[in-house]
């Protein structure tokens, strides 16, 4: 790849570059080198070197940037100032100076001041008139005694400001560098004038070889037959690489990135998850994304007119044809959610709100599946996957996002344990300083929500929930032991990890950003 | 969560040995979270969960404040229900349309202040959106006593009667009030399937309300008012009977004198409201020690309930009987007990403790197949993207200009706050392309992957597969390229061999797409994406695709036995 596709270049690469380490040149520093050199020691601006080094001002900048450390040009950042006549003199070629002006009057005739001032030319302009004389006389051009004014022989001659104004009557504008010293002085007076001058400011870089490495600028400007850039399989097979000198190439500049493949950041942070649930002997299962309302609400204790289960918070699906979610074979699990639902909470349960399918809004009914399907006495599982809800996009709120949840069922477990888990799994994220709170979802008691203080922010964060499942849950689906039950949004912990404010930006798919987020975070 | 205000000068009054800060901190031991403290308005902003409506005032967190503050323990004193100074009628033509309506009467020697009235409305709208389900399944009226007579009649009547409805200056039909009205619009449609709606007369034939949608204009509570008449009508005797405990013991509260009203129903005969007798649940002490995982005594178990503003009794043989004061809607199994000791106890005070079994911890076998399908995959220099399962139907009509995919049916969601979700994905397709034009500012190549599942319907069913789809954008992408890629990801992955039998559809260019079978069975596609796709999507790149059903491959080459030797 060639240096010249490199884009942005990290300067501070350079700082302590040796003279000894300069031993190559890029075609685009040969081309620069060699322009220079052909002017010796005077100084070329920018646009100069663009045609002399017959390269484009992109590749000029950057060959000048590398040049530059490597000492072998100097830049010279100078400001210049370039000097043309006002805009606002309507006729340039015959402007007439005050003093040239009294001059004209007095070889007519007129010669006493007061008529001067009344004449023609000064409109009765005092200020004028005396401006002119101020003039007159430092050109050494007339004399006054009393009232009048005679005329020297000195005004014959042009000023130096007439002599000025005239070179730029001719060249339209100056550079200041460019002033003699006739030049100076007339500048000097007339830009203390109001409206005559206009001094613009530029900014203009020049170059030029660096005196000292006039002799290394030569030697890496040597080139001849016998010298090589690269070594290519043809040099290699004819054995003419016993007879070539290679150039010595810049071994250390940045190279472009290569295309890579990865794991998008968050399955990689999932799996991390993933693998830290194993250590602490957690078992990942899996199950669907739609459901029916029975396993995502009715199972859950949820009653049937309860405010989550509304269009406004979860998504009902449909289709052209009707849709059936499968309700369990257990034709006792359904009597016992019923009678559980009817007694509790003294409404008419009824199997057809069951039956829809929604977008899961939780991974618990995947938990439940499994439960009912091994009724396990003792058991310890987790699954991480998407849940859904309806939800207006914001950047702390996503419609389909992730949950992880793992359940603990044994004989003695207690809720004591269940704090002991999480501040285990929250330990094993780095995370130490926790605490819990009381709160309450329809399907555990007691229930739990878990703070944890973030350093970064300085604050407590709200991450899972947990709880031990009902036992208007867990008999239903014949589960005798206490299950002891934990989760929440994912989301919120790879926002911590992966130092995010905006929670879209985890499924925007930025190329730049999966590319920026390193394999191995600290 | 709804959400209660309570002035930090009242806690500070009421627990004058405590400092604010002590008081606040507490706040989250009860279950309540902090929304915000604006101590210049006097007033800290309070969350508090659903299960407990008690919560929706001042002195419902006061009262649980003062149990876990050590201030007064036990259930708190509720005065004796005096004797019913009314009697309330129920017409039997309001059977299937709001037949249950309990009532109490309150009354004191001064008049209600306006911060009393200001808690007892926002109150009344918390329990109405909470136990009342919007007012659907219970809705509460709060009355002058003092302008109304008994005994009052609940009565059927059809829309076109007419009355002066709160703040009115007119009498209106009830389907004016319906249709015109703003609560009308709101809650109309709670009574829309009946012809006979249901108001409440007192003796002078003067509407008193128009459940649950206003009250009358002749008994409005102001600032004179010091008695007061309560009712709840409701469908649910459960949510009605709850709604009224709670509401007395807040008028308790406040300094009322209660009384019962007598409801008599042609549904459920003479009825004497509130009933406000406390809840009883027997437990086994030692239960809630194992749930807790705590040794307590039975006298530190007594103390916790205490705490929690219950009470209990010791049964003898390890038995306790729990009694919970009737506004305490939310406590009905062993395992509410069980939490209310722990708050009691404190939960900053419960040590954590580590399970000693062992288990064996292992991913499903899906997980590691796919894992390893992605090792292979980033191998071959694709990276790996992720997309929402649902997609815009704009955006698949954008890719497969048509309705369908395959001849398979879309299932699309109910009601959706977003415009841009509205359909479940039946393909990876369509997101895979619109990340490429998402991206088109970056450098190319792009080659991306994506593990996603994919939706589809058999009888009437929804069927779930994962999907794998992989795709190339850059300028000179083709066919070959694409086929190579999938040949050496099968090659590599499963050591297995895919055949490729032509194949058009409306979004791949003509002759440059065909099917993937594998083992006689056909598993996805492949081919060049039609110029018309990509110009439709702001593409200026060639793509080429392919997608397979990786549920299948899983099941085709048995992958989900895994085999470690």
């Amino acid at each position: 790849m060639d240096k010249d596709e490199i884009g942005g270049r990290d300067d501070s690469k350079f700082e302590n570059n040796s003279e000894s380490s300069i031993s190559s040149l890029h075609p685009i520093e040969k081309k620069l080198l060699t322009a220079l050199r052909l002017v010796e020691a005077d100084w070329i601006t920018e646009s100069d070197l663009v045609k002399r080094s017959e390269l484009t001002v992109d590749q000029l900048r950057r060959g000048v940037e590398w040049l530059r450390y490597k000492e072998l040009i100097q830049v010279r950042e100078g400001t210049e100032f370039k000097v043309y006549l006002h805009p606002d003199i309507s006729d340039k070629e015959h402007l007439v100076l005050p003093e040239r002006k009294l001059v004209n009057i007095v070889s007519k005739g007129v010669n006493k001041l007061s008529e001067i001032i009344k004449s023609e030319e000064f409109k009765g302009n005092e200020k004028e008139v005396f401006g002119a004389i101020r003039f007159c006389k430092k050109n050494n051009w007339v004399s006054i005694i009393d009232d009048k004014v005679t005329i020297l022989s000195d005004s014959h001659d042009s000023s130096s400001e007439e002599n000025f104004i005239a070179k730029l009557n001719k060249t339209k504008s100056m550079l200041e560098s460019l002033f003699d010293k006739e030049d100076e002085k007339a500048y000097e007076s007339l830009k203390k004038r109001h409206n005559i001058l206009i001094t613009e400011k530029l900014v203009d870089k020049k170059y030029r070889i660096a005196q000292t490495s006039v002799p290394l600028v030569d030697s890496l400007l040597l080139t001849g037959d016998k010298v090589v850039r690269k070594m290519t399989q043809d040099v290699l097979v004819s054995g003419k690489w016993r007879d070539l000198i290679f150039e010595q190439i810049d071994v250390e500049a940045p190279l472009p990135l290569l295309n890579y493949g990865k794991k998008n950041p968050l399955v990689d942070f999932i799996d991390e998850v993933k693998e830290i649930l194993v250590g602490m002997g957690f078992s990942e299962i899996e199950g669907n994304l739609t459901q029916s309302c029975f396993w995502n609400f009715d199972a859950l204790f949820i009653p049937q007119d309860h405010p989550a289960r509304e269009m406004q918070d979860t998504f009902y699906l449909k289709s052209q044809t009707d849709l059936h979610s499968p309700l369990p074979q257990d034709n006792s699990l359904l009597q016992h959610v019923s009678k559980i639902h009817r007694k509790s909470w003294q409404y008419d349960w009824n199997i057809e709100d069951s039956k829809p399918y929604v977008l899961r809004t939780h991974t618990t009914p995947v938990t439940l599946q499994y439960l009912s399907e091994g009724k396990p006495e003792k058991d310890k599982v987790f699954l991480i996957g998407r849940v859904f809800r309806n939800e207006k996009v914001t950047f702390k709120h996503l419609v389909e996002f992730h949950q992880v949840e793992g359940i603990y069922v044994n004989e003695d477990a207690n809720l004591r344990q269940l704090i002991g888990i999480q501040t285990e799994f929250y330990s094993k994220l780095g995370i130490k300083k926790i605490k819990f709170w009381p709160t309450f979802f329809p399907y555990t008691e007691p229930s739990l929500q878990s703070m944890v203080y973030n350093e970064k922010f300085d604050k407590w964060i709200e991450l899972f929930g947990m709880g031990i499942f009902r036992p208007e849950v867990t008999k239903p689906l014949g589960i005798k032991n206490p299950v002891l039950a934990w989760g929440g949004g994912f989301e919120r912990l790879a926002m911590l990890r992966f130092n995010l404010n905006d929670i879209r930006e985890l499924y925007s798919n930025n190329l730049t950003w999966l590319k920026s987020v390193p394999k191995c975070l600290s | 969560m709804p959400v209660v205000n309570v002035r930090p000068s009242l806690l500070s009054k009421i627990f004058s040995e405590r400092t604010l800060d002590e008081i606040i901190e507490k706040l989250p031991y009860l279950g309540l979270d902090i929304e915000g403290i604006d101590k210049i308005n006097d007033k800290i902003r309070i969350e508090f969960n659903p299960n407990r409506p008690d919560f929706s005032s001042e002195n419902g967190i006061t009262r649980a404040l003062k149990g876990i503050l050590n201030i007064e323990l036990g259930p708190p004193i509720i005065q004796d229900l005096r004797p019913s100074l009314g009697i309330l009628r129920v017409d039997e033509r309001l059977k299937d349309v709001r037949p249950i309506i309990y009532g109490l009467i309150a009354k004191r020697d001064f008049p209600i202040t306006h911060e009393e009235l200001t808690q007892l409305i926002s109150m009344q709208e918390d329990l109405h959106n909470g136990l009342g389900r919007k007012r659907k399944k219970s809705s509460i009226g709060i009355h002058n006593y003092d302008a109304l007579t008994f005994p009052l009649f609940y009565k059927g009547v059809p829309r076109q009667i007419k009355f002066v409805p709160l703040d009115g200056n007119k009498e209106y039909s009830l389907d004016n009030i319906l249709t015109d009205f703003e609560v009308g619009k709101k809650y109309g449609h709670i009574l829309e399937k009946f012809d006979i709606v249901p108001i409440l007369l007192d003796s002078k034939d003067n509407v008193v309300s128009f459940p649950p949608i206003i009250n009358g204009s002749t008994t409005k509570v102001d600032l004179l008012t010091s008695n007061l008449f309560v009712e709840v009508t409701s469908v649910n005797s459960k949510s009605a009977m709850d709604i009224l405990s709670i509401l007395s013991f807040e008028l308790s509260d406040m300094g009322f004198d209660l009384y019962s009203l007598v409801v008599s129903s042609p549904f459920c005969g003479e009825i004497v409201t509130p009933i406000l007798e406390p809840h009883r649940i027997q437990l086994d002490f030692d239960y809630i020690n194992k749930i807790l995982g705590l040794e307590l005594t039975y006298d530190e178990i007594l103390v916790c309930l205490q705490r929690s503003r219950c009470e209990g009794i010791d049964k003898g043989n390890g038995k306790l009987e729990c009694i919970i004061p009737s506004y305490r809607i939310d406590l009905f199994d062993k395992v509410d007990i069980c939490e209310e000791v722990a708050i009691g106890y404190g939960i900053y005070n419960l040590e954590p403790s580590y399970p000693s079994s062992y288990f064996l911890g292992r991913k499903n076998s899906q997980s590691i197949i796919f894992d390893k399908v992605r090792d292979i995959l980033i191998g071959l220099e694709f990276m790996e993207i992720i997309n929402p399962n649902i997609i815009s139907k704009n955006l698949f009509k954008n890719v497969f200009l048509e309705d369908e995919h395959s001849g398979k049916q879309l299932i699309s969601l109910g009601d959706s706050k977003n415009t841009e979700f509205d359909i479940l994905r039946s393909s990876l397709i369509p997101s895979l392309i619109n990340t490429f034009s998402n991206n088109i500012h970056e450098k190319y190549p792009q080659k991306l992957f994506e593990i996603g599942k994919t939706f589809f319907t058999t009888n009437k069913e929804i069927r779930e597969n994962w999907s794998l789809c992989v795709s190339i954008a850059h300028n000179t992408t083709d066919y070959t390229e694409i086929k190579s890629s999938l040949e050496s990801f099968m090659r590599y992955c499963f050591n297995a061999f895919v055949t490729t039998p032509r194949y058009e559809a409306k979004y791949f260019l003509p002759g440059h797409s065909a099917r993937i079978v594998l083992n006689d069975e056909v598993i996805g596609e492949i081919g060049e994406i039609h110029p018309q796709i990509l110009e439709n999507l702001n593409l200026r790149t060639l793509v080429t695709i392919f997608e397979f059903n990786l549920s299948a491959v899983v099941k085709i080459l048995r992958l989900d036995q895994i085999r470690i030797v």
